[in-house]
């Protein structure tokens, strides 16, 4: 029985993205959570007894260049070296436009695969397989580059792809699913894309996901895979994210007053504490349904913001990132002058005039934001203008629920 | 909505109260609710508002019911439809409908209009704070009163506030260059921990570079060690040369030296050492031989000189056997005669005994000798007898000094009865009187009855007046209060007497000052007065009618005169117009005078009748109780004090009442006591006290007289009782007596009389010690004689040699030890010889044969050495050795003096290094030595730089940790950044927000505002009667200012209106509002709590009018304490109001 353990898209050092961590104590809890999954990782491997580790690409960040990234790396590199297990690695897209992949001298338990691809046998019977990314960008396929899979043996192969990818994102080294089944190669050890899935297991194609989710948009527990191989190869999950990155959607319909609302709330937040898979996590709370009591909820937006982050703290293990509303209004007859206001409100919203103001003001306020983050949020003019759409409807929803809420 | 019913069933101070609205069947539904001060109409709007809203947590109205007891209750019809509500103090579930069913709560609201509670008093449940609450938030407001009105008929009151509450945090979120919004907090931040991270973070590319440094300082680090190294090598073998060129020097000329020795061995093992230490024991040997010998000849003579007895060393132990009983012999010989002293002594001292205790003189003395125990009974015995006698007399004492007693007191009492007081029974008549309590209570009334005299006499001389004086209060025919009456009546009267003649006098100065006026103004113009010209126009008028019928010349000329002169006059008055004007109205002023002037007089004679009247009533009632003529007000003055004096005669008799039997009892006690004491007619207390005087001396002869005859008594009783004692105590003295007799003769059998043993039975103890004595020491003189006798007949057994002719035993055993003793002194001398002789002997023949063995060694050693050398003698061996061990020494040199050259030089043998040394001189070397030593120095220089400069590229390169401290501050500034974002986008949302809602609210206002302004002005217009006719605002600044003008056109703001006025416009803008309100489809029902107080009589009916118009669109409850107001609202509406009474 021979196991081995494969990850990918680790993004080493690459910030945790939520403002959940303006919480101290968070920040004390999963500080630095990717060196920890790495460390988990290393621990997994030391414990399991594996005879290597596979990281099929996305060791760095594109973004995060620190050569303190790189020395903590090669310390975790050397934990495995002393135990005597082999490290085989493939570049993926991050790490070929990260220079410290270059400048790594990395510890002789780990064979990194080049652009031209190659093969290195792990044990009599098993070989490992790999191309890397040449560059950033790989638009054609990488399948070619792979030698022959060694007769009578067991072939492991490591890929980082997009697959068919998605619309609207650069390819990265595409393939089909089907492409990587007809190869002959008895598993494929992918990455890149950062949720887990298992594409086939026959053979296995797998993308194992990232081991630590950074933001709301990478939810839920992750982890890194282990494979036993014996006459076939068996395969199963290893927990590594400290935390996890929750979508957590509260009907709120039936919640009458208040004092149900935070009940409803409490109820909630405990459930999912409850059904945590890693130690901490990151809610992301959306309120929703009917509720009669839509503008008291939303003009108290902001208590029921600290209430949410609250019951969150209390549970020990959860900790709020935002509390979104998403509250149908109650259709109950009214003349009220608010009603009347909020129509005028509405009109105004679709004129011309009001657009072009808002445009202008949100120039000037979107320059204060560094400039990645600004051509991340407003992409281009369309994007401008139904940023400038939302949150002026936000902003009247907010103003009509205050001078409701006032009179209310 | 409408309110149908409402019951304030357990609220504030009712219990059960309600009121029925009936339906809304009329044109309109105005109700006035009609109660006093005090009962609850405050109370009834709020319990309307609770049934509304609920209880809040604080409830003012729970001072008759608790709180949780609350209960209000009613029917409401909404659109039509009428539903039951109930309203419970409950936290939950507390509004219930029909059957007790619990209702959510918009079962109600939805019906409001979404008015608070707060809003619904401010604007629809009107009293004195509301209405200006309300009104000045409208009148005083920065913002433009159009939207105040609109927001008043929304009932968003506050809405201003909740702009300038949103506006607020919108700019502490962000402004443009402002450095105080949390925006540009979180980018200090931000930059701060930007800093952070370029100091502490090391790029991808510095990483390199610190690489390359390590690398290229490693290089140059090798370089100059190498060369380093290649100078030193060169240096040693330099000083090798300078170090191996001597040695070899020395080397050949060892050689040379120790080349003749060379048969000598190549190693030895003969120690220096060994060959002295051999030399020092061969000089000891020999004259050890020489001093053994001499001693040995030196024994045998003195053993020659020694003869042994045998026959003296065999006594020795005989005489050692009797060694103990001559001992015993030696000490009894001086110890007998101290023994026989001791035995004569004790018996003589017996004897000596016996006579003091008076034995005859032929007893024997032991018979004199008793036991303890005898002894001790005859003691008892004694005591016994003695103890009894003393008793006995101890008895008879007492005897004696009673009887003495006894006498005594007999005589005392005899005297007591010679000297008794008289017997009065005094001491019974003060117990039956209980005098203690009755003098005191006595002394009380008699005091109280005094005070109250004195004040009866103050009060009637204070009722006294002129000469008339009071010795009983008289009875006064008129009260207090109509005496203070007629006094304030008559001094009002006077007053206003006093006023009206004031007021006539000025009135007649003013009729006499016009009419002199008049006359001045008449005289100086000279103007026809009014009758003139009245005559002169009826002549005129007269002849024209004269001449308008005749028409002739005649008449034309009378006429002509006539109209000229009524020309004339008129002319003449036109001109004079204005004092013809003043002339009229200072004739109407003279008039005007002299009417008030008509009118004051009447007044004054009928005050001067009132006052006479009084007068009378006042004269008549002093008369009747006898007093002079009196003023009213003096009277009044008498009253009160008579008031005063007549309760003075009331409280003496109380008094009297009280204190009667008191006073009575002790009047008893004293005519009890008079005929007993021998006072002249005393006082009550002078005889109490002389009565008490007396009672104690009785009392103390009774005491005395009773404590003699007790003491007689007693002292009888104790004389029996000894006197019998004393019998018994005799009888058993005389018993103890007989009883010592007996034992005496039984135990001294006639040889001792009782009389005398009883003084001295202790001799009888002193003899018995005096005879145990005497036993003892005749015991020891047998002994000691016994002991003696056996020692002589040893010594004689030993047969005496006849030399020793001594009759004292222990001085012969003395002789005979001398003489065994010196045989065997001899004895030991002689064995100790014999053996010294043999040991010396011994000694002498070991030494020999260690001279022997150190010549055998000499001649060994001597073998190990050429021929050449001398070893005959161990001297000579000794040199010998020492040349052998310095040859050796020598050769050992040689060889270390090759290896170390070989060594030095690296050479494999002496002849190759002969060679590396050909030609290498001293200052050769030396020269070279000291160029390496400065090569050699520089490039130690280089070389510690070059390590410098690669430990510091080392260093660098392993700062770099992979510690998380760099990962920790982006994670913050990922953290930071996304809270910047946020905040960006929350401060548009909220700009966003605010232009809609700003915008929104100014097309909102500008749509209401005229018929607001419209619906208020009619209003206003309507409660002044016209008195404010329009309304309008003016721009002051940013902000608008309301402004109403009046009739005259000019402009009030509010602040200028009277208070009645501004309640008007208050209510003005309430009924705008509410008929703003009735056009968006909200009716409610509207209180208004007596705000119409500071109304006058026809602005009330026009608040009425306004009351009934707005129950014409909905529902108006007006709350009053003033019934005119209800009259005046039954009065002016067209269709009645419903009027409850509270």
């Amino acid at each position: 029985m021979i196991k081995i353990l494969h990850t990918a898209d680790i993004h080493l050092d690459s910030p945790l993205s939520s403002l959940a961590l303006r919480d101290a104590e968070l920040r004390d809890r999963v500080q630095t959570a990717t060196r920890v999954a790495l460390t988990r990782i290393v621990d997994t491997a030391l414990a399991e007894g594996v005879a290597a580790l596979l990281i099929a690409g996305d060791l760095f960040d594109g973004a995060e260049r620190s050569a303190r990234t790189a020395a903590f790396l090669t310390g975790q590199l050397d934990r495995l070296r002393a135990s005597g297990i082999r490290v085989f690695y493939i570049k993926g897209n991050h790490d070929a436009e990260n220079p410290l992949t270059g400048e790594l001298s990395l510890p002789d338990n780990v064979h990194g695969f080049d652009g031209r691809g190659g093969k290195v046998q792990l044990a009599t019977d098993i070989w490992i397989h790999g191309v890397s990314f040449a560059g950033r960008h790989a638009t054609e396929s990488l399948l070619p580059k792979f030698p022959a899979p060694v007769e009578g043996a067991m072939n492991i192969a490591m890929l980082h792809t997009s697959l068919a990818g998605a619309e609207g994102h650069d390819p990265y080294a595409p393939c089909s699913v089907n492409d990587l089944v007809a190869s002959g190669f008895d598993y494929w050890a992918l990455g890149h894309v950062h949720r887990r899935q298992v594409h086939s297991k026959k053979p296995w194609v797998v993308m194992p996901g990232t081991p630590q989710g950074r933001d709301i948009g990478e939810p839920g527990p992750k982890s890194s895979t282990l494979l036993t191989i014996g006459e076939t190869i068996e395969v199963e999950e290893v927990p590594t994210s400290v935390v996890e990155f929750l979508n957590v959607k509260i009907d709120t319909a039936d919640a009458e007053s208040d004092d149900a609302l935070r009940d409803l709330l409490r109820q909630r937040l405990h459930a999912t504490a409850n059904g945590l898979a890693s130690d901490s996590g990151v809610v992301r709370l959306t309120l929703t349904g009917t509720n009669l009591r839509r503008w008291q909820i939303l003009r108290d937006h902001d208590v029921w913001a600290e209430t949410a982050a609250q019951v969150s703290r209390e549970t020990g293990r959860l900790w709020l990132d935002k509390l979104v509303f998403n509250l149908s209004d109650a259709e109950v007859p009214s003349h009220s002058a608010t009603d009347e206001l909020a129509e005028i409100m509405k009109t105004i919203l679709k004129e011309p005039g009001f657009a072009e103001m808002c445009r202008a003001e949100l120039e000037t306020v979107l320059a204060e934001l560094p400039a990645q983050r600004r051509g991340e949020l407003v992409p281009n003019e369309d994007a401008m203008a139904a940023l400038g759409q939302r949150l002026a409807e936000t902003g009247a929803q907010r103003m009509l629920a205050q001078m409701k809420g006032a009179t209310t | 909505m409408r309110i149908q019913r409402l019951s304030l069933d357990l609220f504030g101070r009712f219990t059960g109260k309600a009121f029925d609205f009936g339906e809304a069947n009329g044109p309109s539904d105005f109700h006035v609710i009609y109660g006093p001060n005090e009962a609850g109409k405050t109370t009834t709007m709020e319990g309307f508002l609770r049934l509304l809203f609920g209880f809040p947590h604080r409830e003012p109205y729970d001072y008759q019911h608790q709180r949780k007891n609350l209960l209000v209750s009613g029917v409401l019809n909404l659109n039509g439809e009428k539903m039951s509500f109930t309203r419970l103090p409950t936290r939950s579930g507390n509004l219930l409908g029909e059957a007790g069913a619990a209702l959510p709560e918009h079962a109600i609201s939805a019906h409001l209009g979404d008015l608070s509670l707060e809003d619904y008093r401010n604007l629809l449940c009107l009293d004195d704070k509301t209405i200006e609450k309300g009104g000045d938030d409208i009148a005083n407001a920065r913002g433009d009163i159009g939207r105040l009105l609109f927001s008043a008929a929304a009932g968003v009151a506050d809405l201003n506030a909740v702009l300038e509450q949103a506006r607020g945090e919108a700019d502490s979120l962000y402004r443009k260059r402002s450095s105080s919004t949390r925006v540009a907090e979180l980018k200090r931040e931000l930059a701060e921990i930007e800093r952070k991270i370029r100091e502490m973070d090391v790029s991808a590319s510095a990483w390199h570079k610190l690489k390359e440094a390590l690398r290229t300082a490693e290089g140059e680090e090798t370089k100059a060690k190498a060369e380093r190294d290649e100078l030193r090598m060169e240096q040693s073998l330099t000083a090798a040369l300078s170090r191996a060129r001597p040695s070899l020097g020395e080397h050949d000329r060892l050689v040379e030296e120790n080349a003749k020795l060379a048969g000598y061995p190549e190693r030895l093992d003969i120690n220096p050492e060994y060959l002295v230490a051999l030399k020092t024991e061969q000089g000891r040997a020999e004259p050890e031989i020489l001093r053994l010998k001499g001693e040995i000849e030196k024994a045998g003579n003195e053993l020659d000189g020694i003869t042994l007895d045998e026959e003296c060393l065999a006594l020795t132990e005989k005489l050692d056997a009797l060694g103990e009983l001559r001992s015993r012999m030696a000490t009894a010989a001086l110890d007998l005669p101290r023994r026989r002293r001791a035995l004569e002594e004790a018996e003589t001292d017996m004897a000596s005994i016996a006579r003091e205790l008076g034995a005859s003189e032929n007893i024997e003395l032991s018979e004199l000798v008793k036991s303890p125990a005898e002894i001790a009974a005859l003691e008892n015995a004694r005591d016994r007898m003695r103890d009894a006698a003393k008793e006995r007399d101890a008895e008879a004492r007492e005897v004696t000094s009673l009887e003495t007693r006894m006498l005594e007191a007999k005589k005392a009492r005899k005297a007591l009865k010679g000297n008794a007081p008289p017997q009065i029974g005094l001491l019974d008549l003060l117990s039956r009187f209980d005098v203690d309590s009755l003098a005191p209570a006595a002394a009380t009334a008699r005091q109280a009855i005094a005070t109250s005299n004195e004040h009866l006499a103050e009060a009637l001389w204070a009722i006294s007046v002129g000469g008339r004086e009071f010795t009983t209060v008289p009875d006064c025919p008129i009260d207090q209060t109509t005496a203070e009456e007629l006094a304030t009546q008559h001094a009002k009267l006077m007053d206003q007497i006093l006023r009206a003649e004031e007021t006539l006098a000025r009135h007649r100065e003013d009729v006499d000052v016009k009419t002199a006026q008049i006359s001045s103004l008449t005289a100086g113009v000279g103007v026809a007065s009014d009758e003139e010209a009245k005559d002169a126009r009826g002549e005129r008028d007269a002849l024209w009618q004269a001449h308008r019928a005749t028409l002739t010349l005649e008449s034309t000329d009378a006429f002509e005169p006539a109209m000229q002169r009524v020309d004339d006059i008129d002319a003449s008055r036109l001109a004079h117009a204005r004092e013809l004007g003043e002339l009229r109205q200072l004739e109407q002023a003279r008039i005007e005078a002299e009417t008030r002037g008509t009118t004051t007089g009447t007044n004054l004679d009928t005050l001067r009748n009132q006052v006479s009247q009084i007068e009378a009533r006042v004269d008549e009632i002093a008369k009747t109780i006898g007093l002079p003529k009196l003023s009213p007000a003096g009277l009044q003055a008498w009253v009160d004090r008579h008031s005063v004096a007549a309760v003075a005669p009331r409280k003496m008799d109380r008094l009297t009442e009280q204190h009667g039997p008191v006073l009575d009892q002790a009047d008893r006690l004293h005519q009890a006591l008079r005929p007993l004491l021998s006072l002249e007619d005393p006082t009550f207390d002078a005889a109490l006290a002389a009565a008490r005087r007396l009672a104690e001396d009785e009392r103390k002869y009774h005491d005395d007289q009773k404590s003699a005859t007790e003491v007689l008594t007693n002292l009888e009783e104790q004389l029996e009782g000894r006197r019998s004692e004393l019998a018994v105590l005799t009888e058993t003295a005389k018993s103890a007596s007989d009883n010592w007799t007996t034992q005496v003769m039984e135990l001294c059998g006639g040889f001792l009389a009782p009389e005398t043993l009883s003084g001295v039975i202790s001799q009888l103890r002193d003899i018995r010690e005096h005879d145990v004595k005497r036993l003892h020491a005749a015991r020891q003189v047998s002994t000691m004689a016994e002991d003696q006798r056996q020692f002589t007949d040893a010594i004689v057994a030993l047969g005496i040699p006849r030399d020793l002719n001594n009759d004292d035993p222990l001085e012969v055993f003395r002789l005979l030890r001398a003489r065994a003793d010196q045989a065997k002194t001899d004895k030991d001398r002689h064995d100790s010889l014999n053996a010294k002789i043999a040991d010396d002997t011994d000694k002498l023949g070991t030494t020999e044969n260690q001279l022997q063995e150190i010549g055998r060694q000499v001649r060994e050693f001597g073998v190990l050495f050429p021929e050449t050398a001398d070893t005959s003698t161990l001297d000579a061996l000794r040199i010998t050795v020492g040349k052998a061990q310095e040859l050796i020494k020598a050769r050992t040199r040689i060889a270390d003096l090759e290896r170390q050259i070989l060594t030095e030089l690296s050479a494999l043998a002496m002849n190759e290094a002969r060679v590396l040394l050909e030609g290498a001189t001293a200052p050769a070397l030396e020269a070279r030595t000291k160029s390496l030593e400065a090569d050699l120095e520089s490039a130690e220089a280089q070389l510690s730089d070059a390590t410098v400069a690669r430990a510091n590229a080392e260093r660098d390169l392993s700062a770099i940790t992979g510690d998380a401290d760099v990962a920790e501050l982006v994670e913050r500034r990922t953290t930071l950044q996304l809270q910047i974002e946020e905040t960006a986008l929350d401060y548009l949302a909220k700009d966003f927000g605010l232009r809609l809602a700003e915008e929104a609210i100014r097309r909102y206002r500008d749509k209401h505002r005229s018929g607001m302004m419209d619906a208020t002005e009619r209003a206003f217009f309507e409660l002044t009667n016209g008195a404010y006719q329009r309304l309008r605002t003016q721009p002051d600044g940013s902000s608008e200012i309301l402004l109403a003008i009046d009739a005259t056109g000019t402009a009030k703001q509010v602040g200028d209106m009277s208070k009645g006025t501004r309640f008007q416009l208050y209510l003005a803008l309430r009924a705008a509002a509410y008929e703003q309100m009735v056009s968006q489809g909200v009716q409610l029902p509207f209180f208004c709590d007596d705000v119409f107080e500071t109304f006058d009589e026809d602005r009330t009916r026009a608040a009425c009018r306004l009351m009934e118009r707005i129950g014409r669109s909905g529902q108006a409850i007006y709350l009053t304490h003033h019934r005119h107001v209800v009259e005046i609202a039954r009065e002016v509406c067209e269709v009645q109001p419903v009027v409850h009474m509270l």
